[in-house]
């Protein structure tokens, strides 16, 4: 994949892009020359996806991010979490000698191997670990057929 | 040094029983650490973790900070994908002079453990009078 190398892209997101991270396809829309910084997300949490018989079920990483800062989407098929992890280990007068941490704005965006019922899905961020339950559509249900 | 992992891993064994997370992979927390006047504190990533399970130990000059992934996924659910770590999270830092090995707070916050070591007396900023 080539990355089309714009006049403000930041070296965090060329990586990115190189790296096949995804974009939040909302900032896609917004005008790159407004804000150049916001285009493109500084981190990509890993996540897992799993399912059972009625859900679809993915779990990202997300320690030190606050329930208020992530925003969920579901838009054609694509689930989309975004949002920001605050810079919550400097304050005031301390020093940084070590920084590991991912901060800043992040994204990911996932295709959903299932077609799932929208209104039913339900999110939780707890312990660093955000989970979302998606039903699954009634037609992507598995029936058990009958044979008469 | 391996003498030294082994007195830990014989502790952390007595402790927890014949722990199955002492042979699971070992992950490496991302950590952050800042420095105030008073104290150093320890800030690391461990999501997913049960705050009871984690162990933070100070052995002779290392501070060693443990604990078990808990296992996210439910009985009955396929993983189509996966990249969180499975496991159990462990890091060791080496403690330089100067830091009160007694006085080690530790808390789990949002999946983030932070552990405050204060400085001793001889390592504070001191000001200086000028006479």
């Amino acid at each position: 994949m080539l990355a089309r190398i714009e006049k403000y892209q930041t070296v965090d997101s060329l990586i990115g892009e190189l790296l096949g991270f995804s974009r939040d396809p909302e900032s896609i829309s917004a005008s790159p020359v407004e804000s150049p910084a916001e285009e493109y997300a500084a981190f990509a949490p890993p996540l897992d996806v799993t399912e059972n018989k009625e859900e679809v079920v993915v779990v990202a990483e997300l320690p030190g991010v606050k329930k208020e800062d992530v925003k969920i989407s579901l838009e054609k098929g694509l689930l989309t979490i975004g949002g920001k992890r605050g810079e919550d280990t400097l304050s005031g007068d301390a020093r940084g000698l070590l920084r590991e941490q991912q901060k800043g704005k992040f994204s990911r965006t996932v295709r959903l191997p299932y077609e799932v019922n929208a209104a039913g899905v339900s999110a939780e961020l707890s312990d660093g670990l955000l989970r979302i339950v998606l039903p699954k559509a009634e037609a992507a249900r598995a029936h058990e057929i009958t044979v008469r | 040094m391996t003498q030294l992992n082994n007195a830990i891993v014989k502790k952390t064994d007595v402790e927890a029983g014949p722990g199955a997370f002492l042979r699971a992979p070992l992950s490496v927390p991302a950590s952050d650490i800042s420095e105030t006047g008073e104290a150093y504190v320890l800030y690391l990533d461990m999501p997913g973790v049960q705050k009871e399970a984690i162990s933070v130990t100070v052995v002779d000059e290392m501070l060693v900070v443990r604990a078990p992934i808990t296992p996210i996924h439910g009985e009955g659910s396929t993983i189509l994908y996966r990249e969180i770590r499975t496991g159990a999270y462990e890091r060791r830092f080496a403690l330089g002079e100067g830091i009160d090995r007694k006085n080690v707070d530790a808390r789990y916050e949002n999946g983030v453990l932070a552990v405050r070591l204060l400085k001793t007396e001889a390592l504070k900023p001191k000001e200086i009078v000028i006479h």
